[in-house]
């Protein structure tokens, strides 16, 4: 009742800055509760008078887990449940006070027949109640949505989750748009996902002033793009944009002013907009870029740069908007090509980046492989490391005999010159001679292992050099058709690129 | 003024050092090169040159073979030890060896040293002949530079020795340092039962080096 009589003051009351955002908010309210009532248009029957169906979650059976635990996931859901804005939910306090007058506890009350006794009590439509197992390493989720009315099954879920338990609060938030027949929203499909749920913003073509429109247009993808690349929003396609603007009969560059952004915003399902203005004055340019709510209308940033120069510094300062508009530090990079001017923070990239098959050939002098692995051939690298292991193996192992038979040797010199017995003196000798040669062949194939070492070294050095990287690599060299699949947008995109040069 | 040179000097050297530093940091890529390569280099030159095999030397003065490719023909008298390096003060011992012989009753064997050098202390009979009986033993030692051994087995039996064995072991003291020789006079003689000489064919040397 409490929530209905803050919903009628709110419509009755409605303030000057808050008038859109109710009127939104209705919207928002109406399409979901005809998509509700698309989805399940014979079983939601709505009270007279409140316009949204009346349900009362029961906490959650707890099978393989704690009914403290199923307790604590059965409040998440209905504190989402209340944000789908599709039904009415009846507070906890109200069923435990109903349960209590009749002598339930809401832990016993798990047959249909007790959570039907319990919603017809407390007069509502439809009853949820559902059973939280855990079976080895797994959560299952059931939960079912019935009405008190007729008993009929309405709606069933089931879920289930790998991992630690509180994996389980996101399910079950995101259970609590699906029981009730709604999709649930990006930022719990994000966060299911493990993303971090970012802001939804839709860039419009900024208005040129004294610049063409495909130049307008052109730094504005820069713009988007920097915008994307901080990571820390969700970009509107240009395609989609341009599918809404088409709708409302506008041609690209003509919604400029803030309403037509906040509608097409509003259409979008953006939480921002961003809009702006390039102007030229002689060698002067001038960029003026707005943020705003699109819920709000608010401003939330704005910016303005002056710039004098190459066009090339125009697109940094750009991409240095697409940063500060966020309210972001933009990263050295982008302040370092500031600083330096674009051609020689490029040409400085290209000297650090550049590989040389010298520089492959140097790496393996120094080390078999390294060279390989730094053009990226690393089972060309994994190779030569064990080619040269081998050997290196080898060479030990010969030093290993040259050594023994070197301190063998030493040994039986020491006794053949202090012995006095012509008989051991003979001896002696003998096994003398025979650890020299011992040694000596020892000794041989250390020589010839580390001329195998060497070579292969040199082979190793050489190949490195042969499959170095190519030298002025550019776009001609580049694959120039690519296919990759955006997740977000879940669509294929397709590139094609041919180099003008 | 001097001081004044010197600061100069000093001041020319740091600079010069200073810009050798400089150009290293110019051309470090080069340096980096060049520490590569001696790198390389360092590491086949470690591995050729560490195992490095000794020569074979067998000069045990009672190794008949190595007497014989040595050039001394057997019997030969020799020393063992027949190299000797002692400090100066200190006392040695060498024996007298014959090499190689056959029916030895009896010997006469004469020593000569370098009596400035070399300081005789005692002089103790070899077990040659000792194995067998107790023979005649009588040493002349005038501390002259000469050392006589008179050695015989008498009676019925016609005893003798073969092989090779000591005669007697002489002890020395390095009084002065020096190098210095002990050698055997070619007038020794070695005699079978029967009194008939035996030619000696070879006489071995001892050097002595006191420091």
């Amino acid at each position: 009742m409490t929530k209905i009589e803050d919903i009628k003051c709110l419509l009755s009351k409605p303030s000057d800055d808050g008038a859109r955002e109710i009127f939104i908010s209705l919207i928002k309210s109406l399409f979901l509760f005809s998509t509700l009532f698309t989805i399940l248009p014979a079983q939601f029957t709505t009270e007279p008078g409140s316009g949204k169906p009346t349900v009362a979650i029961l906490d959650f059976e707890g099978r393989g887990v704690s009914q403290q635990e199923a307790q604590t996931l059965s409040e998440r859901m209905r504190t989402e449940i209340g944000n789908t804005k599709a039904v009415r939910l009846i507070e906890r306090k109200a069923v435990d006070k109903i349960m209590e007058e009749q002598g339930f506890q809401q832990a016993g009350c798990t047959t249909d027949e007790c959570a039907s006794e319990v919603g017809q009590l407390l007069g509502v439509q439809y009853m949820i109640s559902g059973a939280i197992g855990l079976m080895g390493k797994t959560y299952t989720i059931d939960a079912k949505m019935f009405s008190v009315e007729t008993g009929e099954t309405i709606q069933t879920k089931s879920v289930t989750h790998k991992g630690d338990i509180s994996g389980l609060l996101t399910e079950m938030e995101i259970l609590a748009w699906e029981i009730v027949g709604l999709e649930a929203p990006t930022r719990l499909k994000l966060k299911r996902t493990g993303e971090e749920a970012k802001t939804t913003v839709a860039v419009l073509d900024f208005e040129g002033r004294g610049i063409s429109i495909l130049e307008a247009q052109t730094l504005t993808d820069r713009f988007s793009s920097a915008m994307s690349g901080t990571k820390k929003v969700l970009m509107v396609e240009r395609g989609t944009m341009k599918d809404v603007l088409d709708e409302q009969g506008f041609e690209s560059g003509e919604c400029t002013s803030a309403e037509c952004a906040a509608e097409v915003g509003a259409m979008l399902g953006v939480e921002f907009m961003v809009s702006g203005a390039i102007g030229k004055l002689g060698d002067t340019y001038t960029i003026d870029v707005k943020m705003f709510s699109v819920a709000t209308g608010a401003a939330e940033n704005m910016q303005s740069v002056t710039y004098q120069g190459k066009v090339d510094g125009l697109i940094t300062e750009i991409e240095i908007l697409a940063w500060t508009i966020l309210g972001l530090d933009p990263p050295n990079s982008l302040v370092q090509k500031k600083r330096m001017g674009t051609s020689a923070f490029l040409a400085q990239q290209n000297q650090k980046a550049g590989k040389t098959k010298m520089g492959a050939m140097m790496r393996s002098l120094f080390f078999p492989g390294f060279g390989q692995f730094y053009s990226e051939k690393k089972l060309w690298g994994y190779g030569w490391i064990a080619a040269e292991a081998v050997v290196g193996g080898l060479i030990f192992m010969n030093y290993s005999n040259y050594k023994t038979a070197f301190d063998d040797y030493n040994n039986y010199q020491t006794l053949y010159t202090n012995e006095t017995d012509p008989a051991l003196i003979a001896q002696y000798k003998a096994q003398s001679q025979t650890s020299h040669n011992d040694m000596d062949n020892a000794n041989d194939a250390l020589k010839t292992m580390a001329g195998i070492a060497g070579a292969v070294w040199l082979a190793n050095a050489v190949h490195a050099y042969i499959v170095g990287p190519k030298p002025n690599q550019t776009a001609l060299n580049e694959m120039p058709i690519q296919l990759a699949y955006d997740k977000h947008t879940d669509q294929f995109q397709f590139s094609l690129s041919i180099p003008l040069d | 003024m001097n001081i004044f040179f010197h600061k100069i000097k000093q001041r020319k050297v740091l600079q010069t050092f200073l810009s050798v530093l400089q150009q290293g940091k110019q051309t470090g890529q080069s340096r980096y090169k060049r520490g590569n390569i001696i790198f390389v280099l360092i590491s086949f030159l470690w591995i050729f040159l560490s195992c490095e095999v000794p020569m074979e030397s067998y000069d045990n003065p009672l190794d008949e073979e190595a007497a014989e490719e040595g050039g001394m023909e057997t019997p030969a008298l020799v020393f063992f030890p027949d190299e000797i390096n002692v400090n100066s003060g200190e006392t040695f011992t060498v024996s007298v060896y014959a090499l190689n012989v056959e029916d030895v009753a009896g010997a006469y064997i004469n020593i000569n040293y370098d009596r400035n050098k070399l300081l005789l202390m005692t002089v103790n009979p070899g077990t040659f002949f000792s194995d067998l009986q107790d023979p005649i033993y009588f040493t002349e030692t005038e501390n002259s530079g000469k050392i006589e051994l008179y050695t015989v087995f008498l009676g019925a039996d016609s005893t003798s020795v073969s092989g090779t064995g000591s005669f007697m072991s002489i002890v020395f003291s390095a009084s002065a340092s020096g190098l210095s020789t002990i050698t055997y006079n070619t007038n020794c003689e070695l005699v079978d039962a029967d009194d008939n000489p035996i030619e000696i064919k070879g006489f071995g040397e001892g050097v002595v080096n006191a420091q």
